[in-house]
């Protein structure tokens, strides 16, 4: 077990190397999962498993399973991008912030994916926060390990061009959907984005975060959410959402489900993630 | 700073927000609940156009009545006395909704009292409500 310093507004530096877990006292405390087996990283995370064998080759000495709490900041915005997050349980949401603390989601990466694969083109800094929304287990690389092993393998290069394809496919249409959706058909959307990205129908989330990422008053989060809740589609209580029927929050949710969905082939790769 | 709770009246049993948020007066709240209406409301006007958003203070007085239809954009191009028109309508398609929602209420809970006294079987909850209330 390894002990890190918290920066004063509670966040881990990004050069970590593990885990940070908040305890009940306040105290943190950064700790690394023991090594699993390739295996175990290939059913996690769906990038990883559509990486070709000898591209995950590369990287695979220099993987390390973490597990990240709730609220801790993956980077921030001009922050450079030292490390690269496959989830395999949890979500991060890659969040623009404004001057009064404000802050609004514009894409999530579950296990789908992966955060900070811009690193492999070269030292790049991020554009926006990126924050793990829900917690869970997470593979962790050095961008500079991702770097050279991109350098060596074009099929790793087309793979990662492909991915931040999509993740800017899904940004745009999230830029529409802010705009055009009412809060409802958005929060429809976001719980069945989030359920798919970690791969359970239960959301370990409070109000405030969802309020947060849907650009809303915490009151509107209140009242959408009992609204779903008086119709029987989710049960909602203290800082956990479940999803009771699927497909009524579906066919309330807003067209954007269906368009950044990342269960389609991608490409002519015929590569799913 | 008082504390103001929220009720979202939509005709078909009523949405509390009973986690108080903290206001330095009336003015405030009313801002923070008019925001509040214009997100809920965004996109689906004409779905909750009959709406309307109550803020009680500590002491459980409703401080503001906010209709829905009073902040709609999509009325803005009305003449001022159709507008108020329109609202009034709102008003009252609400007040229908809940009266209406109420008698069938009444209505299965008048049933399930029936069928509880004969040892029959109920329905004890709707909607995570129970049918027939403790008294």
């Amino acid at each position: 077990m390894q002990t890190v310093e918290l920066f004063p507004e509670g966040r881990v530096p990004v050069t970590l190397t593990g885990i940070a877990m908040i305890e009940p006292s306040g105290a943190s405390r950064i700790r690394t999962l023991p090594e699993q087996a390739s295996s175990a990283r290939l059913l996690g995370n769906r990038l990883l498993a559509a990486l070709p064998g000898d591209s995950f080759a590369l990287l695979e000495p220099d993987f390390k399973d973490v597990v990240l709490p709730q609220g801790f900041v993956c980077f921030d915005p001009g922050d450079p991008v030292n490390q690269v997050y496959f989830p395999h349980s949890g979500m991060i949401s890659c969040l623009v912030t404004t001057g009064d603390g404000e802050m609004v989601e514009t894409s999530s990466v579950g296990r789908e994916g992966a955060v900070g694969l811009q690193s492999g083109f070269g030292r790049r800094v991020s554009f926006t926060r990126a924050l793990v929304q829900i917690a869970g287990k997470f593979t962790v690389l050095p961008a500079a390990r991702l770097e050279n092993a991109v350098s060596r393998s074009p099929a790793l290069r087309d793979v990662i061009l492909r991915y931040i394809e999509t993740l800017w496919a899904e940004a745009q249409q999230n830029a529409a959907c802010n705009a055009i959706h009412d809060g409802s058909a958005r929060l429809c959307r976001w719980l069945l984005q989030c359920a798919d990205k970690i791969g359970s129908d239960q959301l370990l989330l409070t109000q405030e975060f969802l309020a947060e990422m849907l650009g809303v008053r915490r009151t509107t989060v209140t009242l959408l959410a009992q609204e779903l809740q008086k119709n029987g589609i989710v049960r909602y209580s203290r800082g956990r959402i479940t999803i009771l029927d699927r497909p009524a929050l579906k066919a309330a949710a807003c067209e954007c489900y269906n368009a950044v969905k990342h269960d389609r082939p991608l490409g002519g790769t015929g590569m799913t993630i | 700073m008082p504390n103001y709770t929220f009720e979202l009246r939509d005709g078909h049993g009523d949405l509390d927000d009973e986690t108080s948020v903290l206001f330095a007066d009336n003015a405030g709240a009313l801002r923070y609940a008019r925001t509040v209406v214009q997100e809920l409301s965004r996109s689906r006007e004409a779905e909750t156009r009959t709406w309307r958003l109550d803020v009680y203070n500590e002491g459980g007085d409703c401080v503001i009545a906010l209709p829905f239809a009073s902040l709609d954009p999509t009325l803005d191009h009305l003449r001022p006395e159709l507008r108020a028109m329109v609202e009034k309508f709102c008003d009252r398609r609400l007040s229908v909704d809940e009266m209406i929602y109420s008698a069938r209420n009444t209505v299965r809970e008048s049933q399930a009292l029936v069928a509880k006294s004969r040892g029959k079987f109920y329905v004890a909850a709707r909607s995570g409500k129970r049918t027939i209330p403790d008294r």
